[in-house]
């Protein structure tokens, strides 16, 4: 893969998370090598709809206040504080820390999905149950979507853009690819690109609602790619990356950690995984394309798959499809995370450039793709020992329940 | 070479009226389309009025999905979205499905399921059904519509609040000019909501009776519901299948105030910021400018502040270059409201009609006074402004002008 740097290539100078696998890159590497990171029981959020228990892969020890100070803390949502906590950290990480753009250059993309819902629910039955006047007005912007988005911008001063972008368990790298998008066009200097959700007791309704969730008693959940899995294991948490073009980062002596250098994105819904998997291997060969890659020049590639079989199954035919003989390396991540909705895709990015700079994809994240075996689930093996990586393509892939997909192409380590 | 992305197809829902031609009516007529809600019971609130669909059953629009698994919100998307695929006169072969995109915008997304799953649990201590609940996340909105019209070209849900349509359609313009779509059906969204009223409730902002941009006895917005598509196509294209060009979608800024959740800036920060860089992008001069189609939410901080602005963009021409909201006939349509008065400054170009600002009796002199009042006037409009602000400080402003050849 010969190829010449370009001024206006995009790239990542900060990468900052408040997730179920620790706050920060040493935290994530930790939790990458040893397959592990937090779990707890989601009784509290499901005892209003039910008896049974779930497990989350939830944020541990989330203390705010040493990162975010005391201030406006008190009507912020969890998901508001993580999204702030991941920011400041990529922004430490980046250099950019006491250092901040100018904020006419500096904008805000993030990729979340459920933010308003639980303020909204509140505010629509105690308006019913009590009087429209109980409501806090402190409560109303956290009605909106964009709630985390907006708490963000001004914390951090971006005036350039504020852009939350909803595409279910491809929100996060879409969020990367409309990021790219405006700094290529000059839209903005410094972007933070994050994405962001909360675990609460209407999310996980939702969630509930659409049967992602593992039944009573299951034994396998949240496995990606096991035919087995009974669902997601449904997380929380915020990742945040700064990003640059290359001749700014350049300019001010940044360390860069990696390059986005194509985003794409598709759509087919249904309920067959080989329809749902043509819209996703479209997204990903345009992507490719448009990165300038050959399948056989992608060093790992980083899926969606979460443990949810039917879509699971997608992501193993697109990528079989395209990678087919390359034995690429296969990372899936959010065996780790959980499935965090719009938070997957910069959690995934995270784990990407961890991987990349130590060169080592975990036995415990790493799928090999099987061309002797039948297509499908059965054609995604599990790594078995680590699996040393050549820097290069990181090929990102996302499919969502509603039917969207996305991919990105990142130049990692 | 730049490609050029012209507006080819309308589609509306509005509390004046649906359908490109009958809410053109409305407008050209300067219908006030608010009045006392319908949608829930506003016993409880000290303001009762608002906007609504009246003349148009979306769920007539819905063909393949079950109408009863998604919520209003989408059934309006889907509706709008359609009639912009008709208008447009496409008949299937114009482009592949896979590359045509669907952009939407939000503020509330399908909130009347939340409203209904409070009435059950109130009413008969039971939730909405899991087919309906698992259809909420914002982006069930562009699924929907990408499913109904057979789309599978990138699908997204922008939800930036009030200023949700504008953000949709920039998006739609950059996904055209990478590459990534052919064409892209954008536009915004949101059904009558009760949590949204009681959100501006709260936050005392609802006029009593009616909505009055700009006046200076204004008495605060009005919540609305309605929804608007907009098909976005290449020029060379548009011209080549001999289309019905609208106009030209020329430019667009993005900014943020930065400065409070639900306040505007008081000196129009980011509305001066975002006016200047679609000014910019589209290479167009303030002096060119014929038309701006406001915000103009009929608030005190917002008209105040959004005319603070346009001072400063404009300088002394500020009070010549003609400028209406057409929210005093609407209401605030929330994520719908920037699409809906897109498609208004694409049929303003189109006409050589400048919409009116009904409701206007007395200037204001903390406003912009040259408001278009109470009828609309005759004259071309060859570049329109249109401003959309929105909690978090969103900002968007597009800017759309005569598709010369």
């Amino acid at each position: 893969m010969s190829r010449v740097m370009q001024d206006n290539d995009i790239v990542i100078t900060g990468i900052g998370l408040v997730s179920s696998a620790g706050m920060g890159f040493e935290g994530l590497s930790a939790s990458l090598r040893s397959g592990s990171a937090h779990r707890s029981s989601l009784r509290k959020h499901a005892a209003e709809w039910s008896d049974r228990d779930y497990i989350g892969a939830t944020v541990n020890g989330w203390d705010p206040e040493p990162l975010l100070g005391k201030k406006g803390l008190q009507f912020m949502h969890a998901g508001s504080q993580y999204l702030l906590g991941a920011s400041l950290l990529a922004l430490r990480d980046s250099g950019l820390e006491g250092n901040m753009p100018n904020p006419d250059e500096l904008g805000i993309v993030i990729g979340t999905n459920l933010g308003g819902l639980k303020a909204a629910s509140r505010y629509d039955y105690t308006a019913l149950t009590q009087g429209p006047r109980y409501v806090s007005p402190m409560e109303a912007p956290n009605t909106l979507a964009n709630s985390p988005a907006s708490y963000l911008a001004i914390r951090v001063q971006a005036r350039a853009c504020n852009t939350t972008i909803s595409t279910g368990q491809c929100s996060s790298l879409d969020a990367i690819g409309y990021a790219a998008n405006l700094l290529r066009k000059g839209r903005a200097k410094t972007i933070l690109v994050g994405g962001v959700e909360e675990l609460n007791a209407h999310s996980l309704w939702v969630y509930n609602s659409m049967n992602v969730l593992p039944g009573e008693g299951a034994e396998a959940i949240g496995k990606p790619f096991d035919a087995q899995s009974a669902g997601w294991v449904p997380g929380e948490g915020a990742a945040v990356a700064v990003l640059e073009r290359r001749a700014d980062a350049v300019a001010r002596g940044a360390r860069i950690l990696g390059e986005v250098a194509a985003w794409s994105s598709s759509f087919r819904g249904g309920a067959y995984a080989a329809g749902r998997a043509t819209a996703l291997e479209r997204a990903i060969r345009q992507s490719l394309d448009t990165a300038g890659l050959k399948p056989e020049e992608v060093c790992m590639a980083v899926a969606g798959a979460v443990g949810y079989p039917a879509h699971d199954e997608v992501e193993a035919l697109a990528l079989r499809a395209v990678l087919n003989d390359c034995s690429t390396p296969v990372c899936a991540a959010k065996g780790l995370f959980g499935e965090t909705y719009g938070a997957g895709g910069l959690l995934s990015l995270a784990a990407a450039a961890a991987i990349g700079r130590s060169g080592v994809l975990p036995e415990s994240i790493g799928y090999t793709i099987d061309s002797a075996a039948p297509d499908g689930l059965a054609g995604m093996r599990r790594q078995s020992g680590d699996r040393q990586l050549s820097g290069g393509g990181a090929l990102m892939s996302a499919h969502d329940y509603h039917g969207m997909s996305s991919a990105v192409v990142l130049r990692v380590g | 070479m730049t490609k050029r992305i012209v507006i080819t197809g309308l589609g509306v829902l509005s509390p004046i009226g649906s359908g490109r031609e009958t809410f053109w009516q409305g407008i050209c007529d300067g219908a006030v389309g608010t009045g006392p809600i319908r949608t829930f019971d506003t016993a409880m609130y000290d303001v009762h009025n608002g906007g609504e669909v009246k003349d148009a059953n979306p769920l007539d629009y819905v063909t393949k999905l079950e109408p009863s698994s998604i919520g209003r919100t989408t059934h309006l998307a889907i509706a709008a979205a359609k009639m912009a695929q008709s208008d447009a006169g496409w008949n299937g072969g114009e482009y592949e499905p896979w590359r045509i995109g669907v952009c939407f915008g939000t503020t509330m997304g399908n909130s009347s399921i939340i409203e209904d799953n409070t009435n059950l649990l109130v009413n008969e201590q039971r939730m909405a059904s899991h087919s309906l609940w698992s259809n909420y996340p914002q982006h069930s909105i562009s699924s929907a519509v990408a499913e109904e019209l057979e789309l599978e070209g990138p699908s997204m849900v922008v939800p930036t609040a009030c200023a949700a349509g504008n953000y949709a359609i920039s998006w739609g313009k950059e996904l055209i000019e990478d590459g990534l779509a052919d064409a892209v059906i954008v536009g915004g969204s949101d059904a009558m909501s009760r949590a949204c009223y009681t959100t501006f409730h709260r936050l005392g902002a609802i006029a009593p009776e009616i909505c009055q941009p700009f006046d200076k006895e204004r008495k605060g917005m009005m919540v609305s519901e309605g929804a608007a598509a907009l098909v976005l196509e290449e020029y060379e294209h548009a011209v080549a299948r001999g289309a019905t060009i609208y106009a030209e979608l020329l430019g667009y800024g993005l900014s943020c105030d930065a400065h409070h959740a639900t306040a505007p800036h008081p000196e129009g920060l980011g509305a001066i910021l975002s006016m200047q860089r679609a000014l910019q992008s589209a290479g167009v001069l303030p002096e060119q400018i014929s038309y701006i189609s406001a915000h103009g939410t009929g608030t005190k901080a917002n008209d105040a502040t959004e005319s603070a602005a346009i001072r400063r963009m404009f300088q002394e021409r500020a009070d010549q270059v003609p400028i209406s909201s057409i929210k005093a006939m609407l209401g605030h349509t929330m994520g719908a409201a920037s699409a809906i008065e897109a498609v208004t400054c694409a049929l303003a170009i189109h006409h050589g009609v400048l919409p009116p600002t009904m409701n206007y009796n007395e200037p204001d002199p903390e406003c912009v006074v040259n408001v278009v009042p109470n009828a609309i006037a005759y004259q071309p409009v060859r570049y329109a402004l249109s401003n959309s602000f929105a909690f978090g400080g969103n900002i968007s402003t597009i800017l759309m002008g005569e598709a010369v050849s």
